[in-house]
C-alpha cells in the first residue's frame, strides 16, 4: 500500500506502522510472516492485534521492537514512534528506545525474570539503566510501581525471588517493572495466556486501570478474542500474515465485515447465543511457505467468488474507522446476532 | 461434517428419565474419592504433612453423558482425573466405571479395563513418541494390547472419522498442527474402543476456530460410539457448550454439582459465581464485571476445617460457620457446599 491509510492526523498516533513486512529465510524458501501490515496506536488508546497461531502476530510487535533476529529480517516499512522514525535507528539508540520508551510484557513472565536475582535487584536495575537515578530513588520508584500494581507488602517482595510469587504476581511485577520507567507504549503479547482465568481478569483489569490512570497507550497481542474485546478500544485482525480487518471493538464484534472474522467471532463459545452449535471455519491454515494467491482466506471461504483468487483485496472503509479487506463484504451478511446472553 | 445426531436409542430416553442418583442405572459412580500426596522430609524421609489434592469427591454419570470437572489449576480436577483410572493411585474412596470395580482390580485385570477406558490431555505433543510416525503411534495401543491385526484393519476407518487425512499417517508428530496432533490422540484412543474417556483440557492448546471443530467432533464421536466422558477444563463457556453435568472444584472439593443449564442459569456457590463471571465475552467489558475473584487459592497443606472458599468469599457473613460445610441440595440434583446456601435452604 502506497498510499497512507486514512485514519486520524498524523500527530494524535503515538506509534504509526505502514507497510511493515518481515521475512524469514528458512531452508525451503522464505516466509514472509508479516506482509505490508500497517497499523497505529493513539495516545492513551489501548488497541489489540488477535489472530490464529502462526497469524504473523507476535511477529509484527516484535519487527516494530526490531528484535527479530536472523535468518529473519524487516524487508520494509516505517515505524514512527511520536513522529521519529525507528527503523533507521543503531543499535545502541535502540535499547534506550525499548524499555524506555516502549516497555513490552511477555506470555510467560517467569521466562522474563531472571530466576538468580531478586525481584528487588531487577527492578532497580531495570530503573537504573532507563533513568538517571540513584540507588535509593530507585528503590522508591520500584515500591511506587509495585503498589500501582495492587501488590501487597511490596517490600518483602523486594527481596523475593521470582519463583516464589504465584503467575500472577510475577505478571504484576512485569507490568510494575513495565511502568517504573514511564513508558509512553506498552506492547502486551499475551499478557494473560499463561494465568487461571480469576487471575486473568484481574490482570485485564489491572492494565485498564493502569491506562486510565497513567494515559499510557497499550497493544494487546492476543489469540483470544474476549481478552482483546475486554481491553480494547480497537481490535486489528490478523490472518494469514496480513491485517484482513481492523475498527473499533464494538463494530468488530457486533458487525464483522471479513468471512474470516464472522467465523472467528461465531466459533467462540462463549460468544454465541445459541449453544447448540458452533460454526466451524473448514480447512487449514495455508502455508506460509506458499500462501494462496489473491486473498489469504478464500480456499476456507463460503463467499469466495473467482476474484477473490486473483485479487489482493485492499482494506476498504466499511464504518467509522472499520476497514476490511474482502472484495464481498457488502454482500457478506454481518449480524452477529444482536443480544447473545452471557454464560450466566 | 456430520452433523451431531441425538442418539435415538429408546433405552436412553428412559435413562434420561431417571434420576441419575440411582447407582443402578448409574455408568461412572465415583464415592468419597481422595487423593493425599504425602510431603517427606528429611534424610529418614518422615511424613510432615499431605498435599490435600482431592477431598471426598463423590458424582454419578449414567452412559453416554457427559460431566464437567471445571476449577482454576490447583483445584485438583486433573489429579481427580486420574485417579478415577488409578493413573494416580487413590488414597481413599471407590471408582466403579460399568462392570468394573475400578478401585479393586488386581493388575492383571487392569490391562482389560485400560482398554475399556482412555484418557486424553492437554498438551497433544506430549503423549506422542517424537520418533515414532502417526501410524505407528495409533497403532501402538493395539500392539501392546495384542489386538495389532485388529487395529489395522480398523486404522483407516478411526482415522477417517476423526477427520485425520490419510495421507499424513506416515509423518512424524512435529510436522503436525496441534488440532492435528490432537486428532492423533483421540484416534489412539478410540481404536481400543472404549466406553469411557477423561479428557484433560483437550482443546486449551488449539486455537479457537480449531477448538470448535475439536469440540463438535467430540459431541459427534459420543454419539457415534456410545461413549462416556469425564472433561475436565477451567473454562465455563466450553464447559457450558460440551456437558451435561457439570461439577464445580476448589482445593480439592466439589463445591457445586448439577446439571449444566441449571448450574449455568443459577450459579449458587459464590464460587461457581466468580468463575462465570470471569468468563470473557465482549459483553463483559471490564467496568461491568463486578464479582471478581481476589488473591489465588490457599496452600492445599494446611487447610482450614470450615469453609475452604472462606477467605477469598465475597458474601462471606455469619452464616460462615467453623466447622465444614456439607453438601445440600438446593434445588432437584443441584448440590452446593455452602454454609450460607444451607442457611436459605432450611429458611425457605
Amino acid at each position: 500500500m502506497n498510499d497512507r491509510p486514512t485514519g486520524p492526523p498524523q500527530d494524535e498516533r503515538l506509534l504509526d506502522v505502514s507497510g511493515l513486512s518481515t521475512e524469514f529465510v528458512v531452508q525451503e524458501g522464505i516466509v514472509r510472516a508479516v506482509d505490508d501490515v500497517s497499523f497505529y496506536v493513539r495516545r492513551n488508546e489501548v488497541v489489540g492485534m488477535v489472530g490464529e497461531t502462526g497469524c504473523g502476530k507476535s511477529v509484527t510487535v516484535h519487527s516494530v521492537m526490531r528484535l527479530i533476529l536472523p535468518p529473519g529480517r524487516v524487508v520494509s516499512g516505517e515505524i514512527r514512534l511520536d513522529g521519529r522514525e525507528l527503523m533507521g535507528l543503531s543499535e545502541a539508540t535502540m535499547r534506550s528506545v525499548r524499555g524506555r520508551e516502549i516497555a513490552m510484557i511477555f506470555q510467560k513472565p517467569m521466562s522474563s525474570l531472571n530466576p538468580v536475582f531478586t525481584l528487588g535487584s531487577q527492578l532497580i536495575d531495570v530503573i537504573r539503566l532507563h533513568r538517571d537515578v540513584n540507588e535509593s530513588e530507585a528503590r522508591r520508584i520500584a515500591i511506587d510501581s509495585l503498589k500501582a500494581v495492587a501488590l501487597g507488602n511490596v517490600e518483602g517482595l523486594l527481596s523475593r525471588y521470582p519463583f516464589e510469587l504465584s503467575g500472577g504476581q510475577q505478571q504484576r511485577a512485569m507490568i510494575a517493572m513495565a511502568l517504573s520507567c514511564g513508558s509512553q507504549l506498552l506492547i502486551a503479547d499475551e499478557p494473560t495466556t499463561a494465568l487461571d482465568v480469576s487471575v486473568q481478569l484481574q490482570i485485564l483489569k489491572l492494565i485498564r486501570q493502569i491506562m486510565d490512570d497513567t494515559n499510557m497507550a497499550t497493544l494487546v497481542i492476543s489469540h483470544d478474542m474476549g481478552v482483546i474485546g475486554c481491553v480494547c478500544d480497537r481490535i486489528y485482525v490478523m490472518y494469514a500474515s496480513r491485517i484482513v480487518e481492523h475498527g473499533p471493538t464494538e463494530a468488530i464484534i457486533e458487525r464483522p465485515r471479513h468471512p474470516y472474522v464472522v467465523g472467528l467471532i461465531r466459533s467462540i463459545p462463549a460468544f454465541v447465543k445459541n449453544v447448540s452449535r458452533l460454526e466451524n471455519i473448514q480447512g487449514e491454515v495455508p502455508n506460509p511457505l506458499n500462501p494462496p494467491p489473491g486473498c489469504r482466506f478464500h480456499p476456507r471461504c463460503k463467499y469466495a467468488i473467482e476474484a477473490c483468487s486473483t485479487t489482493k483485496p485492499d482494506l476498504l472503509e466499511v464504518g467509522e474507522e472499520h476497514f476490511a479487506a474482502c472484495l464481498r463484504t457488502s454482500e457478506i451478511p454481518y449480524e452477529n446476532g444482536k443480544e447473545r446472553e452471557l454464560p450466566c | 461434517m456430520n452433523r451431531l445426531v441425538e442418539r435415538t436409542n429408546p433405552h436412553d430416553a428412559v435413562r434420561d428419565r431417571s434420576s441419575a442418583s440411582e447407582t443402578g442405572r448409574s455408568f461412572l459412580s465415583v464415592s468419597g474419592l481422595t487423593k493425599y500426596f504425602p510431603i517427606r522430609k528429611g534424610l529418614l524421609g518422615k511424613k510432615i504433612g499431605d498435599v490435600k489434592a482431592v477431598r471426598d469427591v463423590s458424582f454419578e454419570l449414567r452412559r453416554g453423558k457427559t460431566l464437567s470437572l471445571m476449577g482454576e489449576s490447583g483445584c485438583g480436577k486433573t489429579t481427580c482425573g486420574l485417579a478415577i483410572l488409578r493413573l494416580t493411585e487413590p488414597t481413599a474412596g471407590t471408582v466403579r466405571i460399568g462392570d468394573y470395580d475400578v478401585t479393586a482390580l488386581r493388575r492383571r485385570e487392569m490391562k482389560a479395563f485400560r482398554q475399556d477406558a482412555q484418557m486424553i490431555f492437554q498438551d497433544p505433543q506430549e503423549p506422542l513418541d517424537p520418533r515414532m510416525n502417526v501410524r505407528s503411534a495409533i497403532l501402538e495401543p493395539m500392539r501392546i494390547h495384542g489386538r495389532l491385526r485388529e487395529g489395522t484393519e480398523r486404522l483407516g476407518e478411526i482415522i477417517d472419522r476423526v477427520g485425520f487425512p490419510r495421507k499424513y499417517l506416515r509423518r512424524y508428530p512435529r510436522e503436525l498442527s496441534g488440532g492435528l496432533q490432537q486428532r492423533v490422540c483421540l484416534s489412539r484412543a478410540l481404536i481400543l474402543q472404549p466406553s469411557f474417556l477423561v479428557l484433560d483440557e483437550p482443546t486449551s492448546a488449539l486455537d479457537v476456530s480449531v477448538q470448535a471443530r475439536v469440540l463438535d467432533l467430540l459431541l459427534e464421536l459420543r454419539a457415534e460410539f456410545g461413549l462416556t466422558y469425564l472433561f475436565i477444563s477451567h473454562d465455563a463457556a466450553v464447559v457450558r457448550y460440551l456437558s451435561d453435568w457439570v461439577a464445580v472444584m476448589y482445593l480439592g472439593q466439589v463445591v457445586e454439582l448439577g446439571r449444566t443449564e441449571q448450574v449455568f442459569a443459577r450459579p449458587t456457590h459464590p464460587y461457581t459465581q466468580a468463575l462465570c463471571s470471569a468468563v470473557l465475552t465482549p459483553q463483559s467489558r471490564i467496568r461491568v464485571c463486578e464479582v471478581v475473584l481476589h488473591g489465588s487459592p490457599p496452600n492445599p497443606v494446611d487447610l482450614p476445617d470450615s469453609c475452604a472458599f472462606a477467605p477469598r468469599c465475597a458474601q462471606k457473613d455469619d452464616a460462615c460457620k467453623p466447622s465444614a460445610p456439607e453438601m445440600i441440595e438446593v434445588d432437584t440434583e443441584h448440590f452446593v457446599l455452602c454454609h450460607r446456601c444451607a442457611k436459605e435452604v432450611t429458611v425457605r
